[in-house]
């Protein structure tokens, strides 16, 4: 469970708070897609949650720890795990075994144990064939998968990921997401994501937008999508679905309102069965 | 006014055992007008492409050159190179003298200096007065992004190269950038622009460039790549929305794809093969 009560932050020298009153409730097993456009505070809010970041004002509990007692550093740093945008700022090690391997050492895990992880973490994250090699010759889906890894085999019940796919091309962002998928059905790993796209948030069971930092909507992706002409003040798009669908309701064709994704769009199409426009 | 790479190779870390080729054996021509999207998985030899093109990395085979010209500096005097994230490259301490960094060391004039920074920065939709003052770092991400490429543009090279120029941004900063390279391309600059999002080729380029292991894999007009659905699977490219659709329904209904496709301005044969 993650709680935020009253939370802002104010970085030294800024005219506004990244963060104002912030509260936030995150149940454990819930997958929450974190949106908004650059400079709302996603970040931000992500790095409170590991205690990279204390609030100015207020209060962050992970599991009922409060991140600002130094006391619960290293349990909330040891539930928290943390991926950044680009996989190159977290890898440290030369080869993807180590990596796997870091975390659990720095965090006292017994080798024995630590062998048996990694040996869980190679067969999940098929990382079989990359085990020896250097990190940063993998490609960039490559990495992130192995930084995603390296994070799980500290067994954090919170995985709090930014932006992870947005330097990637498609057959990398591909693999994350089917990483992604497999995390959040785990029904004790909490999964809070920030991405800027429609297709992600769609991945998500809940989407929290913020907006100059704040919370300004918090409820499925499928009726944040139905939000119109919020989407663009938020600094959001629609799907691409749901944009190819308005075109086709322009082109004369009878598609209901609320479709995200491509395949339901596919499916309207063909439903609608009256073999012209409307 | 013509780029035209020749056989170009490029190896890195030669005679090393981490040898490597990022470019082999490349045959291409880019002309004045138009743009062109250089497609491709991480690794395939995109940016190098990029860098041979515009005269800053010289070919360790084949030749690339400017009508016929192959010294690098011909190159360099026609093209302006966008490299990806460029606003790490910031440096002045204020956007107007970053801007204005670049014609300053080719020789241009005060005069004609601020001339050109104050058209830049409009042309990258950023008020030059409101934005000129400013300390680079205190922008947004969006706005850091239209001011380095306004540091390319002050250059005035006929042709205009980017590398993965929407990385990174959200989505209403990746259209403006969409849109000032748009605007770009409709005053007769040539661009040629490294991107991993099929629905910003579809929108900008004439033609799709699709690099595989240092090779060209394909090229053709955006209708011809991202119509052939088993092409773009074997190179792993993702199609634009509108295509993807098509193709969805084609798999459930020829006939309701072929009217779907005349709405989206899909032309045939539509993209085949499984999703």
């Amino acid at each position: 469970m993650i709680e935020l009560d009253g939370v802002t932050v104010r970085y030294a020298g800024a005219d506004e708070s990244a963060l104002r009153d912030v509260d936030l409730r995150i149940a454990t097993g819930e997958t929450v897609a974190l949106v908004g456009a650059s400079g709302s505070g996603k970040t931000t809010l992500l790095r409170l949650l590991d205690a990279l970041l204390l609030p100015s004002e207020g209060t962050v509990r992970v599991d009922g720890m409060d991140t600002s007692d130094p006391q619960n550093l290293w349990e909330v740093r040891r539930r928290v795990g943390l991926i950044f945008q680009n996989p190159d700022n977290q890898i440290v090690s030369t080869t993807v075994e180590r990596e796997l391997a870091f975390g659990m050492e720095n965090l006292g895990v017994p080798p024995v144990e630590i062998a048996r992880r990694v040996e869980e973490a190679v067969a999940r994250f098929r990382l079989g064939d990359l085990r020896d090699r250097e990190p940063h010759r993998l490609s960039g889906g490559e990495k992130q998968r192995v930084a995603i890894a390296a994070v799980l085999s500290m067994e954090p019940s919170c995985v709090a990921l930014d932006e992870p796919t947005s330097l990637l091309d498609a057959s990398g962002r591909s693999e994350v997401w089917q990483t992604l998928a497999g995390l959040s059905a785990e029904r004790d790993r909490t999964v809070v994501h920030v991405t800027q796209f429609p297709d992600e948030i769609l991945l998500a069971g809940r989407a929290v937008v913020l907006d100059r930092g704040a919370i300004v909507f918090d409820g499925t992706p499928e009726s944040l999508f139905a939000r119109g002409d919020d989407l663009a003040r938020w600094g959001l798009e629609p799907p691409a679905a749901a944009r190819l669908a308005g075109v086709l309701r322009d082109g004369g064709l009878r598609i209901p309102d609320g479709i995200a994704s491509l395949d339901a769009l596919a499916d309207a199409v063909v439903a609608t069965g009256d073999g012209g426009p409307a | 006014m013509t780029i035209a790479l020749d056989s170009v190779t490029v190896e890195y870390d030669r005679d090393l055992p981490t040898a490597r080729s990022a470019l082999r054996s490349i045959d291409l021509v880019f002309d004045v007008g138009g743009a062109t999207a250089v497609m491709g998985s991480t690794g395939s030899g995109k940016t190098t492409l990029l860098e041979v093109a515009a005269g800053l990395r010289s070919p360790d085979a084949g030749s690339a050159r400017l009508d016929g010209d192959d010294s690098p500096a011909s190159l360099r005097s026609a093209v302006g190179l966008v490299y990806q994230f460029p606003e790490s490259q910031f440096f002045e301490e204020t956007v107007a003298a970053d801007v204005g960094f670049g014609p300053r060391q080719t020789g241009v004039t005060d005069a004609e200096i601020d001339e050109r920074v104050a058209e830049s920065l409009s042309r990258a939709g950023l008020d030059p007065g409101v934005f000129g003052p400013r300390s680079p770092i205190s922008l947004s991400a969006g706005e850091k992004r239209r001011a380095a490429i306004a540091c390319i543009l002050a250059l005035e090279r006929p042709f205009l190269l980017l590398d993965e120029p929407t990385a990174g941004l959200d989505p209403v900063s990746r259209r403006r950038v969409v849109e000032l390279v748009e605007a770009e391309k409709e005053s007769g600059r040539s661009v040629v622009l490294v991107t991993h999002d099929p629905e910003i080729a579809d929108r900008l380029a004439e033609r799709v460039v699709v690099l595989r292991d240092g090779e060209v894999a394909a090229e053709g007009s955006p209708e011809r790549i991202f119509g052939d659905g088993a092409l773009a699977d074997a190179v792993g490219l993702s199609l634009p929305p509108r295509y993807e659709l098509v193709r969805r329904i084609a798999l459930r209904s020829a006939e309701r794809a072929r009217l779907v496709a005349g709405i989206l301005d899909v032309p045939e044969p539509w993209p085949p093969g499984p999703a």
